[in-house]
């Protein structure tokens, strides 16, 4: 398993269209996918109404978690992508 | 905690809307919603939500859609909820939409937005709540039933 803290950064958090990315990019991936805030459950990072639920503003650290034969690929795939503000620019 | 009722009033609720497009879903709901409330304007809130479509549906899965957009016109989030004969949303999971919560949010307060998300998404995940909005046979059963699920969502 594959794990980090990741914070969001853009600075409308982790909106529909925020989390409509995210999933499209968990859903390429085959391993299983997880999200987590300090002190809350795990959350399938593949289904948008999960994402969605962790009402993640700008500066919320999660912990995302990896399981399963493209477990690198797929976490480093989604670190960029939380990394560059879902390329929204700010 | 979010009081829906102050988002979401009784005469923006409706049932069996005779729309057959996502177009007309969202064209109703404008109108729906500036009968209501006549600050907002019908012509830019109906671009907002058309022009947020076209960034990527706000289809859910499960025959649920959230069409929302900012709009300078409203002071605090106003919604309205439809049930309507299934319609392709180009949804992720490729079914057909029937039930359609639609939000025009001020331009400012985005923790507010994300947590309406939330308990929208607490909501319509949940497929037993789904069955009872599918059940509602009346403008007033559908309101209250959504009512309290999001009320109840929020308390998980």
């Amino acid at each position: 398993m594959k794990s980090g803290d990741i914070e969001i950064v853009n600075k409308l958090g982790l909106h529909a269209r925020a989390a409509s990315k995210l999933v499209n990019t968990t859903q390429s991936f085959s391993c299983d996918v997880r999200l987590r805030r300090e002190g809350g459950d795990a959350i399938d990072a593949k289904s948008i109404m999960a994402v969605l639920m962790l009402e993640a503003v700008c500066g919320t650290v999660l912990r995302l978690s990896c399981a399963g034969d493209d477990e690198e690929e797929a976490f480093a795939a989604i670190s960029q992508l939380i990394g560059d503000r879902f390329g929204e620019g700010e | 905690m979010i009081d829906f009722r102050e988002i979401l009033v009784h005469d923006c609720t409706c049932v069996g809307a005779e729309v057959r497009s996502k177009k007309a879903v969202l064209e109703k709901a404008s109108e729906v919603l500036v009968a209501r409330y006549p600050e907002i304007d019908a012509r830019r809130l109906l671009e907002g939500l058309l022009s947020r479509e076209r960034l990527g549906s706000t289809g859910l899965g499960k025959g649920v859609a959230i069409p929302h957009c900012r709009s300078t016109d409203c002071r605090t989030p106003a919604a309205c909820m439809m049930r309507v004969h299934p319609i392709d949303f180009d949804a992720p999971d490729d079914q057909a939409v029937d039930l359609v919560f639609v939000l025009a949010v001020p331009a400012q307060g985005q923790r507010i937005h994300l947590e309406i998300l939330g308990a929208l998404a607490r909501t319509f995940d949940d497929a037993d709540n789904l069955a009872e909005l599918r059940r509602a046979e009346t403008d007033a059963q559908l309101f209250e039933a959504l009512q309290r699920q999001l009320a109840l969502a929020q308390r998980k």
